[in-house]
């Protein structure tokens, strides 16, 4: 379990550096130029890979996993476009769609007692043919939103930001068993920006960040650990502005499922805020007899309830969502062969209680001032209720080689420093050279609407096949998957079917929930050391492509180019 | 180890399934109610008159429900969604039958039964809620059509010159409409006050006018039954201008601009009096393309210039509007500002008394400029022909939108 010991008594010289190690993690993932990985390109790839396949605690939102995790100082970052087209899309997620994005990632050691993890994405793209949603989420969430009926372009920006850090594993005093204590926090922050570019234009902010600080205990092979998280989501449009203001131009604004109120010049002094405060939970069993089996355990529940403000404070309602989560991940390994099995599910409850309010203007008699509020009338209590699922088992077999094969990575000076820096001196890295798989995904949502009563459910089967090989000496990696969905249910029940909203939003979108569709994904990575200022680093170029062909004469294609780097 | 992972699995379903049972109880959801209203016949009816049969509207938005009472006066609502609901009814009565309901041998053409409560929360179930009823006599002159909302011209601008006003003659004889006062009622964004504050203060014995306008009475100025008059603030041919716009060019009254930037008037056209203006530069009628545009009619003897002015509540500096005692005033229509909130428009912001109007009026815009009139329904046909316009008291059941309509048309 532990490869590195510290003494209780240093415990509280780690927490007190921690933010600033926080920030030197941080930095030194944006800081490319310094990366100095003189890996050799051949097992760049499978390494990562088997590093990725293996640290099960990564994948969990206790960052004092980290200090488990026994990761190799890792990383990489990438620069990357991608276009997207075809007509096998919803109404309000628009069409074509282009893309550019950098993404980067590390895992730190941070001097001999925290583990650092980084991770930086900004995205930037333009959709066209998108209508009736100006915000980011108008999808299986906070129903009082607004958007124009009028199809057009929207730019959008995302800068996503997560930054972790934990201890090594602390020895507690113990008597038979080995006990040891990992401690750890993440913070996980984004901003974003979704102008629409066609009038009337409207500019939706985005301020996300989640805290999350975590704690594991470990007794034996045996681990538990607990993480409890604050999110808080702010979306906010603080005005919108015309160019050429079309005297009859409609702003709708959302109430649930096809309840909408369409406005001539509704765009005209709008405001709104969506202010979401989530609390979470994450209890975790980990069960580690390396390298036969592993396994990690976890259940989250989160509450989260989601303010709409408009001008003075008024609030058309409120939303309300749990979110339960379970998962177990496990790992068996027999000679060259790892065995991966996970079972993840999901369920979302939510429900949105309506206001009907009541703006009181209240004057002074002695001043004059006028004062404004907004006094609620009547709640419609889960007036539009929301359950969404996803549950999926997902199997992979890899076929694991050892680095030594390749007489490529043992001996080299950086990469023994790394080992011994993690403690996997004296074994042999591995990697993976070829892997194959199975998914089974099954999810589906339901939108319910009283008072008139209206019902949207869809429900979808995905099962896949994957496999991927390292060909050129793990040089030049292929991936495929192959996925057949098959739309289990998709239903569609409305109090008034003609009205625009029905007319143009959801009875079009029934196609997309209704087809069955085929999918083919393909990836090309191609791996190439090059030495820059005296550093040899393993740069990479992948090429992908993705394309669903669906029922109806639906189809979405997408092909991507990156350019990346390991460090 | 199988042992070890039998036990974590088992222990991973079992809270998961303790989290899963603990779900969301969505049966507390709120539903739908029943109501009973219950009508209540005027005061001034000393011999019954008839309690069944009548309609009752129950109006939300565009939701509209009717039902009609039983023999007690009470009309049922199934399954009615929990709202803020304006609650109206109205129906006409002849002249004989106001002699023998009321006692009362006044000579009339007829009389309107209407009763109205604005915003009325119905949230409980099986509430019976009375509504009051009360009695007038048709009126010759009323306020047929607005046109306040302007438009945007060819070149995409604002266009605010073609707005007017029409009063139409509902009776059976031509009447003289000299001498007729036309008050524009108080508009600000901020109310400077509101029902409440004027009850507070005076009562509510009076409105606040902004501007009050007169028809000249140098000269009788007869309205023929069905005839119409039309006031302007321009009378040129304004369809040049913009599809929406009209041709006032016949108009009967202009206010005349005497602005530094006025807009053209016309020579021909007599111009409207103009009392009183709270804006000193404003000479022309100044009808709000947004809303509120609240409109009055009445007559009087007294001096209008002496009557009493008044600023904001609270405040002692600023605009003055001048105080219109309500008796004097013979039709109103209360029009207000659309908004972007639920319900879309704010009978909160009401500035006319029930007795002047028990409804309101809207757009179908937010800033204006769509080139939308507010006019009265026609309700049936006099025996010469002539429409009889709905004139209920309630703007909401008697006013609807187009932007089609044009001076002097009402629909058949």
């Amino acid at each position: 379990m532990t490869n590195k010991t510290i003494s209780i008594a240093s415990i509280a010289s780690i927490v007190s550096i921690a933010p600033i190690a926080s920030i030197v993690s941080i930095v030194s993932i944006v800081a490319i130029a310094s990366i100095a990985s003189t890996a050799e390109a051949q097992t760049q790839e499978g390494l990562y890979r088997y590093q990725d396949a293996t640290q099960l605690w990564r994948l969990t939102d206790n960052a004092a996993g980290l200090g488990l995790d026994n990761s190799e100082n890792r990383g990489y970052a990438e620069f990357g476009l991608e276009h997207r087209s075809g007509d096998y899309h919803r109404v309000q997620e628009g069409g074509q769609r282009n893309q550019l994005f950098f993404e980067t990632e590390r895992y730190q050691h941070i001097g001999s007692y925290l583990v650092g993890y980084g991770h930086f994405r900004f995205d930037m793209d333009r959709t066209k043919d998108r209508a009736w949603a100006d915000v980011m989420r108008p999808y299986d969430s906070n129903p009082f939103y607004s958007g124009s009926s009028v199809h057009g372009k929207y730019d959008q920006q995302q800068f996503d930001l997560s930054a972790a850090i934990s201890t090594i594993a602390i020895p507690l005093a113990g008597e038979n068993v080995e006990r040891e204590l990992t401690l750890g926090a993440r913070l996980d922050y984004k901003v974003g920006d979704l102008s629409r570019l066609r009038d009337p234009r409207s500019r939706s902010e985005l301020l996300d960040y989640k805290i999350a600080p975590g704690v594991t205990y470990s007794f034996g092979n045996n681990t538990v650990g607990l993480s409890g998280y604050y999110r808080r989501r702010k979306e906010k449009i603080p005005s919108m502005t015309t160019v050429q203001t079309d005297p009859n131009l409609l702003y709708y604004q959302f109430y649930g499922l096809g309840e909408a109120t369409g406005t001539v010049g509704g765009y005209s002094g709008y405001q709104r805020e969506w202010v979401n405060h989530q609390f979470g939970a994450e209890l975790t069993y980990g069960l580690n007899l390396n390298p036969q089996f592993s396994t990690l355990n976890s259940i989250d529940i989160s509450r989260g309830a989601e303010d709409v403000w408009g001008q003075y404070k008024f609030s058309p309602g409120r939303y309300t969502s749990y979110i339960y989560k379970a998962a177990s991940r496990n790992r068996v390994g027999k000679g060259r062969l790892l065995h991966a099995i996970d079972l993840e599910a999901e369920w979302q409850q939510g429900y949105a209680d309506e206001y009907r309010q009541q703006l009181i203007q209240e004057k002074d008699p002695e001043k004059g001032y006028t004062s404004y509020r907004y006094e609620t009338q009547i709640t419609y209590r889960k007036r539009q209720q929301l359950t969404t699922f996803d549950a999926s088992l997902h199997y992979r077999l890899n076929i694991v080689g050892h680095a030594s094969q390749r007489g490529n990575l043992v001996g080299h000076a950086s990469q023994r420093d790394n080992l011994e820096e993690t403690g996997t001196q004296g074994s042999v890295p591995h990697y993976v050279a070829t892997y194959v798989g199975a998914k089974a995904q099954l999810s589906g949502s339901t939108n319910k609407h009283l008072l008139p009563s209206s019902e949207l459910k869809h429900n979808r089967l995905n099962l896949s096949l994957e496999g991927g090989h390292g060909l050129l000496k793990g040089r030049l990696w292929i991936d495929a998957t192959a996925t057949y969905s098959n739309a289990t249910k998709a239903d569609l029940s409305l109090a008034d079917a003609t009205t625009e909203v029905a007319q143009q939003v959801l009875l079009p979108d029934m196609l997309y929930y209704d087809a069955n569709y085929f999918r083919g994904q393909l990836s090309v990575k191609y791996l190439f050391p090059l030495k820059l200022k005296g550093y040899r680093s393993t740069f990479y170029v992948k090429a992908y492509g993705d394309l669903i062909s669906a029922q109806h004469s639906l189809d979405r294609k997408t092909v991507g180019l990156t350019f990346g780097l390991y460090n | 180890m199988m042992i070890r992972i039998s036990i974590s699995c088992l222990v991973c379903c079992g809270i998961a399934a303790a989290l899963l049972t603990s779900c969301v109880d969505f049966d507390d959801a709120t539903h739908a109610v029943s109501t009973r209203v219950q009508l209540s016949l005027p005061s001034e009816f000393t011999s019954g008159g008839g309690l069944g049969g009548h309609d009752i509207t129950l109006q939300f938005a565009n939701q509209r429900y009717v039902a009609q009472t039983d023999g007690e006066g009470i009309a049922t609502f199934q399954g009615l969604v929990p709202d803020v609901y304006d609650i109206s009814c109205s129906w006409k009565i002849t002249a004989e039958e106001y002699h023998s309901l009321t006692g009362d041998a006044q000579v009339i053409s007829g009389a309107t039964v209407s009763g109205s409560v604005n915003q009325r929360l119905i949230s409980q179930d099986n509430e019976t809620i009375t509504l009051p009823t009360s009695l007038s006599i048709d009126r010759d002159i009323i306020i047929g059509k607005i046109y306040y909302a302007g438009s945007k011209d060819l070149n995409n601008r604002t266009y605010m010159a073609g707005k007017y006003l029409e009063l139409y003659n509902q009776s059976d004889d031509p009447v003289d409409v000299s001498g007729l006062y036309i008050g524009l009622v108080e508009a600000e964004s901020t109310q400077a006050y509101t029902l409440e504050n004027l009850h507070e203060d005076y009562a509510d014995s009076v409105i606040l006018l902004k501007q009050v306008f007169r028809i000249p009475v140098d000269a009788n100025h007869l309205v023929k039954p069905g005839g119409t008059v039309l006031l302007v603030n321009s009378a040129i041919d304004h369809t040049p201008n913009d599809t929406l716009e009209n041709n006032l060019l016949d108009a009967d009254f202009e206010a005349k601009d005497y602005s530094s930037n006025p807009v053209q008037n016309n020579p021909a056209t007599p111009a409207l009096e103009l009392i009183y203006s709270m804006y000193p530069s404003i000479s022309v009628m100044n009808l709000v393309q947004s809303g509120p545009c609240g409109v009055v009619i009445f007559r009087t003897d007294d001096d209008v210039t002496a009557w009493p002015k008044t600023y904001p509540y609270g405040k002692t500096a600023g605009n003055q509007w001048v105080l219109c005692p309500k008796r004097h005033i013979i039709d109103g229509v209360e029009c207000l500002r659309l908004t972007n909130k639920t319900p879309a428009v704010d009978v909160g912001t009401k500035r006319l008394y029930s007795e002047i109007d028990a409804g309101y009026t809207n757009i179908n815009a937010i800033s204006g400029w769509n080139g939308e009139a507010v006019y009265r329904r026609t309700s049936e046909h006099a025996a010469d022909g002539h429409p009889i316009l709905t004139d209920t008291n309630n703007s909401s059941n008697d006013f609807q939108t187009s932007t089609t309509i044009k001076p002097r048309e009402y629909d058949q």
